[in-house]
This record gives structure tokens, C-alpha cells and sequence, in this order.
């Protein structure tokens, strides 16, 4: 059974079976975190085939194989972010829904929402860095790795997302989990 | 908050996955794009190849001419060829009828040519083509294309959607679609700026835009409650490119408001593609009003009756289907 390490080379050189094994590797992941950017399923499709695309496309370009899943996870997160970011600017030509998209955050029933709907409404940066650390995994340095920001960055932010959270959570324990995750 | 935040991953690992249209879309994907790369006409999802060939058999024709000479008639076979090739067939057909306006206009930044081919304005659709000439293939700055638009010179701000096909690794062309046209004037300046991701290459047009056909505005009127949502689909806009569905929707639950979706099916129970769409969600009172549109194909000549159905992206709610006789 050939190991991703395997794959990723043969990939590279434009074998499409081995591509579609790397994929169906991630994919799940994939999904699941495209899913927690668009929220609903319709989209979170769309981001992930623009994913396999681009990474097919542009897969022998990659610099270093060991690097595959992180240049993935790299890919989706720019493919979702620039979707959102397009398509918030759908309602922007009349002013009073520029309006709504303001409320619609400032009014969100924080004391109602679960950690998914919580993660859901934070800033893009603060979403990223909560999910590729405690959801992928990632260490620090692989996060700046992925996002091409410097460590400290990425730990300001990780705090920072992390005191959103426990402002959204309202009602939950206020403990500060920093030390622990970092 | 420990507690949660350890369970972070056990509660996204319980988000369902649609493996069977995972699976679909990985297999088509690298199927057409596999087909692509070996005739050396590699396209994205949802395109035809037709108009890669055209263009790439005349732009190789063009290399052995001088630079200059090269670079001016390797233009000249994508004015106004990209909606007739690229696949929308609503695209097409106004292509066809001569509804779009050539614009031909070109800007090049970093060694990259990009021109603006051609646009289409009809109240339903602001659709613009360009092409793209790069000095090396595409790199991962152009994984993602950003745009930023102005209308008669005041910052618009539109959802844009942008569908690239290579017909070379250093020739590509495209189509950027703009959602929510229909507050727009029948004339005005459309500021385009288009930039790589990195925002080292920019490209400036300032294209003339006038509205080239006539649409129709079918009222609707339909509303509908369910799940505690009050839904109200308002009209229907019929233009030679496609149509617009215009419905809005009120509820206590963000989320059955803010991820609407339709489809459309003839009477003959043919599906209409969706090109595009999109909602925006206001609180007040207690309440999420949100207002959203979608951009559907044209329906085949003669048709009679579309049946619409609304979904609600999680399923949790269900809408009647309603059919709305086409005049």
C-alpha cells in the first residue's frame, strides 16, 4: 500500500491516481473545515472542488513534498476566505443590507450559541489559527508556515481568538486556557 | 472554556460529510482537468474546451510574427469570442444575437496582459470576459484573482465570481460574473481593478457598460410558512442570459435565513443550472430579515410552467414547490 510520502512525488509528476489517493486522504478534513467557514454544505462543496482544482493545477510547483498537507489546508484556506470575502460584498450596493451584515453580528444571541456557531461567527483570522491549531493540529511554526506570517503573529492571534471565544461562551468557565494550548 | 475548547475537534469531527459527492467531484475534477493537461488544454470545472482551442490554435499561429505584431493579433481572435465559447449558454446566445458590447481593452502590469474582451448587461446579468497573457504559467499568486469595482466612479462593492481556462499554461481566459446588477443604472462606468493575490500585479479598466436587452419582470408574490420561516418569493426576471429569482425570508434562526437556496425545473422536469446567488441577513426586532437572489439559465424556448423549490441548506426546514406560469 503506497504511503502518502509516496504519493505526493509520483503526484507531483502528474500521476492523477496518486493525486486522487492523496485527496481522499484529506478530504474529510478538508470538507469539515471548508464546512466551518461556509456553513452550510452547497458551499463548503464548491470551496472544496476549487481546492482540488487549484491543488491539482499547481501541484508541481510545490516545493517540498513533505509539505503536501499543509500547502492543501493552505489552499482551502485562501479559497474560503476569498469566497466569503466575495460574496459578503453581495449585499454591499445598497447600503441599508451593507447595514444588515453589521447587525446581523452585533445582535447574534450570544448566550445561545454552541462552540460551533461560536467559532462560526468569529473574525476570519482568529477562525484560522483556532482551527489549524485544534483541529489540525498544527504546531505554531506550522501555522506560520501555512498562513506565511511570522510565529508571534500567530500566537497573538491564537489568544486573541481565544478571548473572543470565551466572550461569545458566555456562561462558561473562565479559565484562561492560554499556557495549556500554547 | 478548557473543556470546550478540547471538544473543539470532536464537534467538527461530527459535521456530516457528503462522501459520495466528495467522491463525485474528485473524480470529475481530476478527470477533466487530467484530460485537459494531456491535449494541453486544461480547464476548470463547468467549462467547455471549445473556446481554448480556438484561441490557442490562433495564438501559437501568432508566435512567429514580430512581438509587436504577435502581441496585436493574438487579441484579435478573443474580442468577443469568449461568451460564445466558454461554455454558458446563455452567454452564448447573446453572443450570438450581437447583445454584448466588444471591448477590447488592454493593460499590462509586471510583463501580464490582461484584456477585457466583452460585456453583457441586461438587468439580470453583468457578465465581463477577459483574457490573460502571462510571461510564465500561472503561479500560486494567481490562485486567487482579487477585484475591487466602482460605479460611475464611487467604490461598489458587487459579489464577483471568476471562472478561469487555460488555454495555454500562459494564456488563459475568463469570465468574472457580478451578482445583484439590479440596482444598477442602464449607463454607467464600470471601474474594474483586478489584482493577483499578492497584489504585485494590478490591472485598471474603466469600461462603459450600457444595458444591450430588454428583460421581463414576472411578479410572483408567493409566500409560504415553514419551520418558522416566512418565506416570500417576490418576482422573477427574465433576460436573454438567464433569469432572476428575487425572495426574502424571515425567522428567529440566522441560519434558515441566511444559506436559501432554489432550483427550477421546467415542465418537462429538466433542471435549470444555477449560475449563481446569494442572501444578506438583517436583525430586528427579535428577527433575521434576510433578502437574496439567484441566477438561474435561461429556460429552453417554448417553456410554459417552472416548478421552484426552496432549500434550506442544514434540511432542517422544508419548503413547498410552486409553479409560476412563464407568460
Amino acid at each position: 500500500m503506497s504511503t502518502t510520502a509516496d504519493l505526493v512525488p509520483r503526484a507531483m509528476r502528474g500521476d492523477p491516481d496518486a493525486f486522487q489517493a492523496l485527496i481522499h486522504e484529506e478530504k474529510e478534513k478538508l470538507y469539515r473545515m471548508a464546512y466551518m467557514y461556509m456553513r452550510n454544505e452547497a458551499d463548503a462543496l464548491e470551496v472544496f472542488q476549487e481546492t482540488v482544482y487549484k491543488a491539482f493545477k499547481s501541484i508541481s510547483s510545490l516545493q517540498n513534498s513533505r509539505y503536501f498537507s499543509t500547502w492543501l489546508t493552505r489552499i482551502l484556506i485562501n479559497t474560503a476566505i476569498s469566497y466569503l470575502k466575495k460574496n459578503r460584498k453581495i449585499t454591499a450596493m445598497s447600503p441599508e443590507v451593507l447595514e444588515h451584515i453589521g447587525d446581523s453580528y452585533q445582535h447574534q444571541p450570544e448566550d445561545q450559541l454552541d462552540l460551533l456557531q461560536a467559532i462560526g461567527t468569529l473574525e476570519e483570522k482568529y477562525k484560522t489559527v483556532l482551527l489549524l491549531r485544534y483541529y489540525k493540529d498544527y504546531s505554531l511554526k506550522q501555522i506560520a508556515e501555512v498562513l506565511d506570517c511570522p510565529e508571534g503573529t500567530v500566537k497573538t492571534n491564537i489568544h486573541r481568538g481565544l478571548s473572543v471565544l470565551r466572550n461569545k461562551l458566555k456562561g462558561a468557565a473562565c479559565d484562561d486556557p492560554r499556557d495549556s494550548f500554547l | 472554556m478548557i473543556q470546550e475548547i478540547h471538544s473543539f475537534k470532536k464537534e467538527i469531527d461530527h459535521i456530516p460529510v457528503p462522501h459520495d459527492k466528495l467522491d463525485a467531484i474528485i473524480t470529475k475534477t481530476v478527470q477533466e482537468a487530467g484530460a485537459g493537461q494531456r491535449t494541453g488544454i486544461r480547464k476548470k470545472m463547468g467549462y467547455v474546451a471549445g473556446a481554448a482551442a480556438v484561441a490557442c490554435g490562433l495564438l501559437l499561429g501568432s508566435a512567429a510574427l514580430s512581438p509587436a505584431m504577435a502581441s496585436l493579433v493574438s487579441k484579435i481572435p478573443v474580442i468577443g469570442s469568449v461568451f460564445s465559447q466558454i461554455g454558458d449558454s446563455g452567454l452564448k446566445s447573446v453572443s450570438e444575437q450581437g447583445l454584448t458590447a466588444a471591448v477590447g481593452a488592454t493593460k499590462v502590469s509586471g510583463g501580464d496582459s490582461l484584456t477585457i474582451n466583452e460585456v453583457f448587461y441586461d438587468g439580470t446579468r453583468l457578465s465581463i470576459g477577459y483574457s490573460l497573457e502571462t510571461e510564465k504559467p500561472l503561479g500560486e499568486e494567481y490562485i486567487i484573482m482579487r477585484t475591487d469595482f466602482t460605479v460611475n466612479g464611487t467604490e461598489a462593492k458587487f459579489s464577483a465570481r471568476d471562472k478561469l481556462t487555460e488555454v495555454t499554461p500562459t494564456y488563459h481566459t475568463g469570465i468574472l460574473e457580478l451578482d445583484s446588477p439590479a440596482k444598477l443604472p442602464d449607463q454607467f462606468e464600470l471601474g474594474l481593478n483586478l489584482s493577483t493575490e499578492d497584489r504585485v500585479k494590478k490591472w485598471d479598466f474603466a469600461i462603459p457598460v450600457s444595458k444591450q436587452a430588454d428583460n421581463k419582470l414576472i411578479p410572483i408574490g408567493h409566500k409560504q410558512q415553514s419551520g418558522g420561516v416566512e418565506l416570500t418569493v417576490s418576482d422573477l426576471v427574465v433576460g436573454p442570459a438567464g433569469m432572476r429569482l428575487a425572495f426574502s425570508a424571515v425567522s428567529e434562526d440566522q441560519d434558515s435565513v441566511d444559506y436559501l437556496s432554489v432550483t427550477a425545473v421546467d415542465e418537462s422536469g429538466h433542471e435549470l443550472g444555477s449560475l449563481s446567488g446569494g442572501t444578506g441577513s438583517k436583525f430586528r426586532d427579535g428577527k433575521y430579515y434576510s433578502t437574496g437572489t439567484q441566477l438561474f439559465d435561461r429556460p429552453p424556448a417554448g417553456t410554459k410552467t417552472l416548478t421552484f423549490t426552496p432549500h434550506e441548506a442544514s434540511g432542517r426546514v422544508k419548503f413547498d414547490s410552486f409553479t409560476v406560469t412563464l407568460p
